[in-house]
């Protein structure tokens, strides 16, 4: 489905929700509806997001005032709000539970003294101080600890071709240094708009699978890319198998193989 | 294999002939179990269509439907080609012209909750949460927070957490709401007994 399209479609469901969808059109919807799971899943997901944005003040004038008067006019929806409603009340109070933790200084005020200036002061310098270490700290971990250009490898594979002699395989060099493998999986068709991807090693163990990942343009054709851990990628032969997601079930799309060779 | 109980309730309400609710089960798929699955999402979606018409009775007006389907079955089956959802789409249409000659809609009547009216949920919430498993509690209080921009980058960062695309994570936290959801409501419902359930 084109995202233009995905775009209408949810316009379209909200406008529905709403009441204010053209009625023609309500029913070329409706028989999307009643055919189409995915679609029956998405339409409770934007039930969701209306509640949720009319307790949070964003809808416009015209959405507020049609879901006052049609959205809501139902007793599954009214149950639906006052859930919704508690649950922002709930992580509201969690978020104002963790501002209102003890605060640094003792509860106990000391006497005062002519240092009690120099104290508060230090102590400022001193917590500003230790919360700039802290960001700094948190943002060099993020930037060690995530995948980015400076520390992954990138690797671009296209479809296994098989033969009788089991065809030719990529092989991958890892430097030293590197922590993150950057996959790019070229894809010979593009049939699917989600895929999975299993990584497998030669003994047949699975590494690593991810779900839900959406084809790209970036390397020119139509790729699937995602990262795998360094540490993972042993020497050894590795088969990569790439399912498209259909209907909610995996459908076999392609298979790769490449060998992580020694330093 | 047995049926859902709830099928067998609707089967005696209509006064169906068994032949006709086996025929009709059969016209979903030949397959029995997944005819019962067919058979509740098809009922399911009708009385959402029913009811964003603002129909009094959605629930109702969905039975009729089946109902008047399972009683020309054989005969559909025979002529009929396509998807079976759309033929009762078609017959709710009827059903829903025939609703608006009898009667008109009926007026608004409810309004939107007033906004301190939560005390309920909230404590079931409260509870409800708790059993959730750690992942998810997580996702449900960081997906749900904070408000405009900041919840798009927060969204955005979450997804990158995760690994997964932002249209998944918006999923995945829908599904756990609607889990969070259903616990709630049983707890509201069984509040004297205090036992919480998960769907999922």
């Amino acid at each position: 489905m084109a995202m233009q399209t995905e775009e209408k479609l949810h316009g379209d469901i909200r406008q529905w929700l709403l009441g204010l969808l053209p009625q023609q059109e309500s029913y070329s919807l409706e028989e999307l509806l009643i055919t189409d799971a995915a679609l029956y899943e998405e339409l409770h997901i934007v039930e969701d997001e209306l509640i949720d944005e009319y307790l949070g003040g964003t809808l416009t004038t015209n959405e507020r005032e049609a879901f006052e008067s049609y959205f809501i006019n139902s007793p599954e929806r009214q149950e639906q709000f006052r859930i919704a409603n508690a649950l922002k009340v709930y992580i509201d109070d969690s978020k104002q539970d963790a501002s209102d933790s003890p605060p640094l200084e003792s509860s106990v005020a000391p006497a005062e003294s002519r240092w009690t200036p120099f104290r508060k002061a230090i102590a400022v310098v001193s917590m500003a101080a230790a919360v700039l270490l802290i960001v700094v700290l948190g943002w060099y971990l993020l930037l060690v600890g995530s995948p980015s250009p400076s520390n992954s490898l990138s690797v671009i594979l296209t479809p296994a071709v098989q033969t009788r002699a089991g065809g030719p395989v990529q092989t991958v060099r890892v430097p030293l240094g590197t922590r993150y493998l950057h996959l790019q999986l070229k894809l010979a068709r593009n049939d699917y708009q989600k895929y999975r991807v299993t990584v497998v090693n030669s003994d047949g163990n699975v590494v690593q699978a991810n779900e839900n990942l959406t084809p790209s343009t970036d390397t020119g054709g139509p790729a699937v890319q995602f990262y795998v851990s360094a540490s993972q990628m042993t020497p050894g032969e590795y088969q990569l198998k790439l399912d498209g997601v259909a209907d909610g079930k995996f459908e076999s799309a392609d298979g790769y193989r490449f060998v992580v060779t020694p330093q | 294999m047995s049926i859902n109980p709830e099928l067998e309730r609707q089967k005696k309400k209509w006064d169906l002939s068994q032949q006709s609710f086996e025929s009709l089960l059969h016209w979903l798929d030949s397959d029995r179990d997944r005819a019962g699955k067919r058979y509740e999402d098809i009922r399911c979606r009708l009385i959402k269509i029913f009811g964003s018409r603002g129909c009094a009775e959605p629930d109702y007006l969905a039975d009729e439907t089946i109902n008047r389907v399972a009683k020309r079955v054989d005969e559909i089956a025979k002529t009929y080609q396509g998807d079976p959802a759309l033929y009762f789409y078609g017959v709710a249409n009827k059903i829903h012209l025939e609703q608006l000659k009898k009667q008109k809609p009926p007026p608004i009547t409810l309004t939107v909750p007033a906004l301190d009216d939560y005390e309920q949920e909230y404590v079931c919430l409260d509870s409800c949460i708790g059993h959730l498993p750690a992942g998810s509690r997580d996702l449900v209080l960081q997906y749900y927070e904070h408000e405009q921009h900041a919840k798009i980058v927060n969204r955005q960062l979450l997804a990158e957490r995760l690994g997964i695309g932002l249209n998944a994570l918006r999923i995945r936290a829908h599904r756990t709401r609607l889990a969070l959801r259903e616990c709630i409501m049983s707890c509201l419902e069984k509040k004297q007994t205090g036992r919480m359930t998960y769907s999922n």
